[in-house]
């Protein structure tokens, strides 16, 4: 996964909350493997067990594992979304949650424009983050072409470029996705957190139990 | 989601009785059924050869009878009886060459196979959940050849979404003997990916009420990349999709689009 070029969500904390009152509304989830890495800490403080992917002893499984930050939609083919799946299904335990978080197709395709403009301060930097999206419809791809200053003391610091592409998904596209994956859909919800991460504003919490069948 | 096959199902159960029946072809008269047949010809010239078509959701049998006097050999299928009555009608002039049978798609079992099987007016999006669309596409490869083809139209998404405001309409005429109200309201339900669209029909005798219908028809709309994964799933390859040819008598025409796919 790439380094998050940008802030952390604005709120890293309700995005910790809501994890955890999803975790809890499905039952007995003490150990949780967070894939991103960037929860570890406050899932800890929540009294959960938290492990990142270089924590894990072979052949440990986990009740859940939390993967953020538009992972999920980042494997352009259904090829690599596969393998991806199936290191989440490796970590978990039989009837486990996978939590993860999505582009929503409908949002972004009831939206005009993609683009989008930044301004965060911090002491006396400020990192401004200039956003052009454009959407491939055929492929279900969101295109991010993000430029970025970090200005501090009176000057441009840094000054970088990068491309995103994500891919969205509709609801029941998502249902599908996960089925042929061996996992079921349970619930989704928008994503708590701020807004802080270029697409954010339209990404969705989903959360599965691995096993299409465990559960009628 | 919520919308699975028992909120579905008893809502589609009665759809296009007696009463809609009747008034179908009058409602759809600026439908460009031609433009439409001529479209699904040409994929069958280039990909096929294809003589014998199946149609599954064949109405009152517009498109079978232009694909019958085009040489081929047709069969059409509908589970309302009226609708089926309508299609012998229209179908008798071909003789053997052209057979309606009345069915349920999901009991349907034809003892033979085709070159092509077509499901038009968004008759798949019809099937809204991921399990009922596989067992559709299931049942149209049931009855082709490895080889043969599907050619089907949806509710595009990004059609769909990127329009604003919901198409509504109603009005008072008298296409027969008698006059006939009719309403219609469209929604879009993004929580669970369908088009919401109600009809309400009253056929009047004077002021009395002499017929009326209420009907709820949810259709599921489709992204492209998605109904690739779903039509993989079943077995067959995508080999496009394109607008829906016609002039856009029907305010809800630019959103529909054809696809059409290949069994492997």
């Amino acid at each position: 996964m790439s380094t998050m070029m940008w802030p952390e969500a604005t709120d890293p904390q309700s995005e910790v909350d809501q994890l955890v009152d999803v975790c809890k509304e499905h039952g007995s989830v003490g150990s949780v493997l967070d894939l991103g890495g960037r929860h570890r800490e406050s899932l800890a403080a929540a009294g959960f067990d938290p492990v990142d992917a270089a924590g894990t002893a072979p052949g440990q499984t986990f009740d859940a594992v939390v993967l953020l930050g538009s992972a999920f939609g980042r494997q352009p083919e259904e090829d690599a979304l596969r393998s991806t799946v199936d290191t989440v299904r490796h970590h978990l335990r039989p009837g486990g949650l996978f939590l993860f978080d999505v582009l929503d197709g409908n949002a972004v395709l009831s939206r005009r424009s993609h683009n989008r403009f930044t301004r965060v301060t911090d002491g006396a930097t400020q990192l401004v983050t200039a956003t052009r999206g454009s959407v491939d419809t055929d492929e279900s791809v969101l295109r991010l072409d993000l430029q970025r200053w970090r200005l501090s003391g009176g000057r441009v610091v840094t000054a970088a470029r990068e491309t995103l592409l994500i891919r969205f998904f509709l609801p029941r596209e998502l249902d599908l996705v996960l089925r042929i994956n061996g996992f079921r859909l349970l619930g989704t919800a928008p994503l708590a957190g701020g807004e802080a991460a270029p697409a954010y504003r339209w990404n969705r919490l989903a959360w599965a139990r691995a096993g299409a069948d465990t559960e009628a | 989601m919520r919308y699975d096959a028992n909120v579905v199902e008893p809502l589609h159960e009665n759809l296009f009785g007696q009463l809609h029946a009747t008034y179908f072809d009058m409602f759809h008269r600026a439908k460009d059924y031609r433009a439409e047949t001529d479209q699904i010809r040409g994929i069958f010239t280039r990909e096929g050869p294809v003589s014998a078509v199946l149609d599954l959701g064949c109405g009152t049998g517009r498109h079978l009878e232009l694909l019958a006097e085009s040489w081929h050999e047709v069969v059409g299928v509908d589970r309302s009886g009226p609708m089926v009555r309508r299609a012998r009608e229209r179908l008798a002039r071909f003789g053997d060459r052209a057979r309606v049978v009345e069915s349920d798609l999901f009991e349907l079992s034809l003892d033979r196979r085709f070159d092509a099987v077509i499901m038009m007016f968004s008759l798949l999006g019809y099937f809204v959940s991921n399990e009922r669309v596989l067992r559709a596409l299931t049942v149209m490869g049931d009855h082709l050849d490895p080889g043969g083809l599907v050619v089907f139209d949806v509710e595009d998404a990004t059609a769909v979404l990127g329009e604003p405001g919901p198409i509504s309409g109603g009005s008072l005429r008298t296409p027969g003997a008698r006059p006939l109200l009719t309403g219609h309201t469209t929604s879009v339900n993004p929580d669970e990916q369908v088009i919401e669209m109600a009809l309400d029909m009253w056929e009047l005798d004077g002021e009395a009420v002499h017929d009326q219908v209420h009907e709820t028809h949810l259709i599921r709309y489709f992204a492209r990349r998605e109904l690739r994964l779903l039509l993989a799933t079943a077995g067959f390859e995508l080999l496009g999709y394109a607008g829906l040819a016609g002039e856009t008598g029907n305010p809800s025409q630019p959103w529909l689009r054809l696809a059409w796919a290949r069994k492997k």
